[in-house]
């Protein structure tokens, strides 16, 4: 279980994060959701231990994360940043590798892990570029795969306790991915949360997206917890007309009344905003 | 494995060159004589014979110290231009430019000229170890006040160190400025000859003292591979993969601190090493730092002992400074890296 508890911070007088009470379990697929500037990405740096808040606190397992050894840490979570600064020519396994150094297994294992790590994020073929050559949206796969190579699996009960408590944070991960691409991302990110019982926290920005394929979203505003659930129950016409200042029709999907689809209008009370007039 | 082999190679090229120039066969037979002389100095029956051979003399007295010395400084600076090149992600880094050599120097320009006033008894007593430690100390000195200002909340800003690297280097330049002008003319040609670098070691003990610091250091840099690889993705990611940064970096800064302390110390400004090799290397071996630490050292050992048997022969019986040396070659060679390897976007 990942907790954040009466979570606040603040830089200068402003508040990124005001009050918010979260919590995460093994096996979830959850989505954050938000304007920019709303403290999403703050919400997951303090989840991943990286920033301390001002108040309040983050427990992995019972534990808080301050208190997690560093490298028993990076095995029960992997974080993949919105942006990566590496622009050193390594090749692309050797990149997704990188994600290896916590563990101490041994270099076929490695590569075993590294290499199917690759397959799943559609990068098999990729492997012996220089990762510096390659599109922003490829790296960004690259990168994704690096962190499924950092909380995949290898002896599953040898680490019993992160073994039930394994999480994934990912900012932005579709933000460079062409449509395609995000699709199975997300199907891939839904396989993982199942199959493997990975908790994963993603921020995304196409919220017919999260829709589809989060089991819980959470829409954050201003650093305040706005609504916290199923998507069903969290999109209404409101919420979203409210938090992303957006007039939206939610209807059911045709192909599965469970989703709500949101379509965008082309009228604001009465007017014309976006109707190509 | 090739390095190694190019290394021994010019290590034992090296021995057989200078002012009076000898076969292999005349060096490899008086080499245990020398080594003898070498490690036995109170043993009269080894001193007679020494004393007795000019080349045992010249191998033990000159050539075996020299070669050693050139090994551990250029596989020194190599290897911490390696250091901070992963560090601050930067190709550009290197002990100079974040003012850890010009730091160095400045505590060593001091011992050379003032260090008779200032410390007076203590340079008679302490002689071998009084220059290492000032330079080391300037360096440090340096380093911890570029640290200071750059690291902010427990996080160090590239850009700030790299800035404050600049200013630290000025000031020190001012500095030596200001002591070479009150030297007399006797410190004023010392001064020179070992800021443009030179390997000439007579004193034995001085070179344990450098051996005794480089030699560890040499051996614990390359366990910080993997560490400074997760650096290159950035910092946050080194932390969310289980490295402990902000420990590992002041090791680091320690480490070259001390490495380049000593390395100033002894054989004065060489510049280029440090900046060039690790960049030479990555052509072959790739950005890999498990690979590159090693070969780097390796390779800068191998390039500096070249560079002195240049130093050392080409204008023989005279001697050029060996930092002449190395920025005749190194600055336009990495002028061409520069132009080859800019335009095909991949200079790293």
């Amino acid at each position: 279980m990942l907790r954040a508890t009466n979570l606040s911070v603040r830089a200068g007088a402003s508040v990124l994060l005001d009050n918010l009470t979260v919590e995460f379990a093994p096996g979830e697929l959850v989505m954050v959701v938000g304007p920019n500037g709303a403290g999403k990405t703050t919400l997951l740096r303090c989840l991943d231990g990286e920033l301390s808040p001002a108040q309040g606190g983050v427990e992995l397992g019972r534990r808080p994360i301050g208190d997690w050894p560093r490298n028993q840490l990076a095995r029960a979570r992997a974080v993949l940043p919105q942006q990566s600064t590496l622009d050193f020519p390594f090749s692309v396994t050797d990149v997704v590798l990188m994600g290896r150094i916590p563990h101490a297994a041994n270099d076929a294992e490695d590569r075993a892990i590294a290499a199917r790590a690759l397959d799943l994020c559609d990068c098999a073929r990729l492997g012996e570029r220089a990762y510096t050559s390659l599109s922003g949206g490829e790296q960004q796969r690259v990168q994704t795969a690096r962190v499924l190579a950092q909380i995949c699996a290898e002896h599953a009960a040898a680490q019993p306790d992160t073994e039930t408590n394994r999480f994934l944070l990912l900012d932005e991960p579709a933000s460079a991915l062409d449509l395609s691409h995000q699709y199975a991302l997300l199907r891939l990110l839904k396989t993982l949360s199942r199959n493997d019982h990975i908790g994963i926290i993603c921020t995304l920005h196409n919220l017919n997206l999260v829709a589809q394929f989060a089991d819980r979203a959470i829409v954050l505003d201003r650093g305040m917890l706005v609504a916290d659930g199923a998507p069903m129950e969290v999109f209404t016409e409101e919420t979203i007309s409210n938090v992303f200042d957006l007039n939206v029709t939610i209807t059911p999907h045709p192909d599965d009344p469970t989703i709500p689809l949101l379509i965008p209008r082309l009228f604001q009370a009465g007017v014309a905003v976006d109707a190509g007039v | 494995m090739l390095l190694t082999a190019l290394l021994l190679a010019v290590a034992v090229y090296s021995l057989t060159s200078g002012a009076v120039s000898t076969g292999l066969r005349e060096v490899t037979a008086r080499l245990p004589a020398a080594l003898a002389a070498i490690f036995s100095p109170y043993d009269a029956t080894a001193n007679v014979a020494a004393a007795d051979d000019r080349l045992v003399m010249i191998l033990a007295e000159i050539r075996i110290p020299r070669l050693l010395l050139g090994l551990i400084v250029g596989a020194g600076l190599a290897i911490c231009g390696t250091v901070m090149q992963g560090l601050f992600r930067n190709p550009m880094a290197d002990p100079g430019l974040l003012g850890v050599s010009s730091g160095a120097a400045l505590g060593a320009v001091l011992t050379i000229v003032l260090g008779g006033e200032l410390f007076g008894r203590l340079m008679l007593s302490a002689g071998v170890w009084l220059l290492p430690a000032t330079a080391f100390g300037g360096g440090l000195l340096s380093l911890f006040i570029i640290h200071r200002l750059s690291v902010v909340g427990g996080k160090t800003d590239i850009a700030t160190m790299l800035l404050a690297g600049i200013a630290v280097n000025a000031i020190t330049g001012a500095f030596i400025g200001l002591i070479s002008y009150i030297a007399d003319d006797a410190q004023l040609r010392d001064l020179i000859f070992w800021s443009l670098g030179s390997l000439q070691i007579t004193d034995w003990r001085k070179l344990l003292v450098a051996m005794a610091v480089i030699v560890p250091a040499l051996l614990l840099l390359p366990r910080y591979g993997d560490a400074l690889n997760a650096n290159l993705l950035g910092e946050s990611e080194a932390g969310h993969l289980g490295i402990e940064m902000e420990k590992v970096k002041r090791q680091l800064i320690i480490l070259v601190a001390l490495v380049v302390g000593i390395a100033v110390s002894l054989s004065g400004v060489i510049g280029f090493v440090g900046l060039l090799v690790p960049h030479l290397i990555r052509i072959l071996t790739g950005p890999d730092h498990r690979l590159l630490l090693p070969a780097s050292a390796l390779f800068g050992a191998t390039l500096l002992v070249g560079a002195d048997i240049v130093a050392r022969t080409a204008v023989a019986p005279a001697e050029i400074p060996i930092g002449i040396i190395t920025a005749l070659l190194g600055g336009p060679f990495f002028l061409w890296l520069l132009v080859r390897f800019h335009r095909a976007r991949s200079l790293y």
